[in-house]
């Protein structure tokens, strides 16, 4: 890592390593802000919609708000402690669980959920500046393609300049995003509400909901908010090392982000249902008309970018734990290394990408679970986390206490294994139908996290007794 | 600025020629200070934890079902 002579900001001074506490500066309502900026994105109305799919409204909503508050409750309890209080990043927290090595399991868990996502929210601003400027009149509709990708990178390279400035760019950003979003939000649900009334959306009816059993639709709509909260985890070290008091992070986690980005979710869900369209960039037009439009844009590209901003800064300081990326390259090098991919991917095959993201989602979601039940257990039922060895979580060789068997932890990597396992052997990731019955009582990720959590548990027993 | 005066050598001491970090020297300098470790959850956040993350949303889904 280069230790730039003009840095600003911590990341450009100290990469992934622990931030000192006088660096640790974000109150609460910040670090509320930048939750919210971080949650809120396109992506709220999409699982929106697809939860329109199987519930109507009153439904949709409980199982929205309940699954976002149970996802988010594993993610904070996983997550905030071990980040808060040695203002380590996601990365650094998982090695005492999956070992030196196994830890890069979840890096590449961590890289494929940011990156992932920011692709899709990068495509998705693309593809709204291209419609509504379609619809203006602005272009023709031979011209989106070409106009819809140059948007995205556009939006790609405004994310790069920001993040560039480290934390600093999001503690900025953070707060003018969340306003915005909010301000706008409510507009969405005041204009939805004015042109089809309460009463138009409580008789709504859900668009192919599995027929004939209302506990199974009930549960598959808790699960796709759990699953889909869950992925908040790669997010949290970003978020909270900056803390400056672990406690003052439970709100701002519960409702910035874990309310949050259902409460915006459930335009999506509303849409759906009363007019048969979730994106907001095409339905405020038809409502509210052309400047509806323009304004809807501008939610999208205040709220995409910044939650790609967010996602490519917790992936860079990610990277910043492989020794070798570290000690040769500078904190914007990383940046640029981070946002490579995402940048081919936008340029070469958007469609492609865009239209396989649910498969490719689903099979990291299936991790996410388990991850946060044995890193839970880990610090609270083994309690190790009073006792987490700083120096070891940066010492890539045997003398690490959490070196284990050349590198792996068998306990967590075992574990994540059979969490995996049971999330398949419930729910198919991929269609999102039940795979057994038992998933009307269940749901997925909890007994996934659970026997993720359990069997980590037994084995270290285990292991320890035999060491 | 980082480090006061006293601070600034551990610092220096961390950071090689060519301004790599070493993790071990600034982790155990850090350690030594008290300049890294925080507060953990106290009992009270726990259960402010819980009403959010389970009470709160069983509460929900109920008034959903029926």
């Amino acid at each position: 890592m280069q230790n730039t002579a003009s840095a600003a900001s911590p990341e450009a001074r100290l990469g992934s390593l622990p931030l000192p506490l006088s660096e640790r500066t974000w109150g609460g309502w910040l670090v509320a802000g930048i939750c919210a900026t971080a949650g809120i994105a396109t992506w709220s109305f999409v699982v929106g919609g697809f939860t329109a799919y199987y519930l109507p409204a009153r439904e949709g909503t409980a199982t929205m708000i309940a699954g976002a508050l149970i996802g988010q409750f594993l993610v904070t309890l996983a997550q905030v402690p071990p980040v808060a209080k040695y203002g380590i990043e996601t990365l650094a927290s998982t090695k005492p669980q999956l070992g030196i090595r196994g830890s890069y399991i979840a890096l590449i868990v961590q890289y494929a959920t940011l990156i992932g996502w920011n692709c899709v929210l990068m495509i998705f601003f693309g593809r709204a500046v291209a419609s509504v400027l379609t619809q203006l009149g602005a272009i023709g509709s031979e011209q989106a393609h070409a106009t819809a990708i140059f948007a995205s990178l556009t939006g790609a390279l405004i994310v790069f300049a920001l993040v560039t400035r480290g934390s600093t760019s999001l503690k900025y950003v953070g707060p003018i995003v969340a306003i915005g979003v909010a301000i706008i939000g409510l507009w969405m649900y005041w204009v939805l509400f004015n042109a089809y009334g309460l009463d138009a959306l409580a008789a709504a009816q859900p668009i192919a909901p599995i027929e004939n059993d209302r506990l199974m639709n009930y549960a598959i709509g808790t699960e796709l908010l759990i699953l889909s909260t869950l992925g908040w985890w790669a997010y949290m070290g970003s978020l909270f090392r900056m803390l400056n008091g672990v406690s003052k992070g439970i709100v701002p986690s519960m409702f910035s982000l874990g309310f949050g980005w259902a409460a915006v979710g459930l335009v999506g869900l509303y849409s759906a249902l009363v007019i048969g369209e979730s994106d907001p960039t095409i339905w405020m037009m038809k409502v509210a008309g052309p400047m509806a439009g323009v304004v809807v844009l501008g939610f999208v590209a205040l709220a995409n970018i910044g939650s790609t901003l967010v996602g490519t800064h917790a992936a860079t300081l990610g990277i910043g734990q492989i020794p070798a990326i570290a000690k040769r390259f500078s904190w914007n090098t990383k940046s640029l290394i981070v946002l490579m991919p995402m940048l081919v991917a936008l340029l070469f095959f958007p469609g492609p990408f865009y239209d396989n993201i649910g498969t490719f989602m689903a099979f990291v979601g299936i991790i996410l679970a388990p991850i946060c039940g044995i890193q839970i257990v880990d610090w609270f039922a083994l309690k190790r986390l009073d006792y987490l060895d700083l120096v070891a979580l940066y010492q890539h060789d045997p003398r690490s206490r959490y070196w284990y068997l050349h590198g792996f932890n068998p306990a967590g990597i075992a574990a994540l294994l059979v969490g995996a396992v049971v999330y398949v052997l419930l729910l198919d990731p991929v269609s999102f139908a039940p795979n057994s019955p038992l998933l009307r009582y269940l749901t997925a990720s909890i007994p996934s996290g659970v026997a993720g959590a359990l069997t980590y548990w037994w084995l270290m027993k285990v292991l320890s007794a035999k060491n | 600025m980082l480090y006061t005066t006293h601070r600034q050598k551990s610092w220096d001491e961390a950071v090689e020629q060519n301004g790599y970090v070493d993790p071990e020297i600034y982790i155990k300098r850090g350690l030594e200070e008290k300049t890294l470790v925080g507060e953990g959850y106290t009992a009270r956040d726990m259960w402010t934890l819980f009403a959010l993350g389970v009470v709160l949303p069983v509460a929900i889904l109920i008034w959903g079902w029926v």
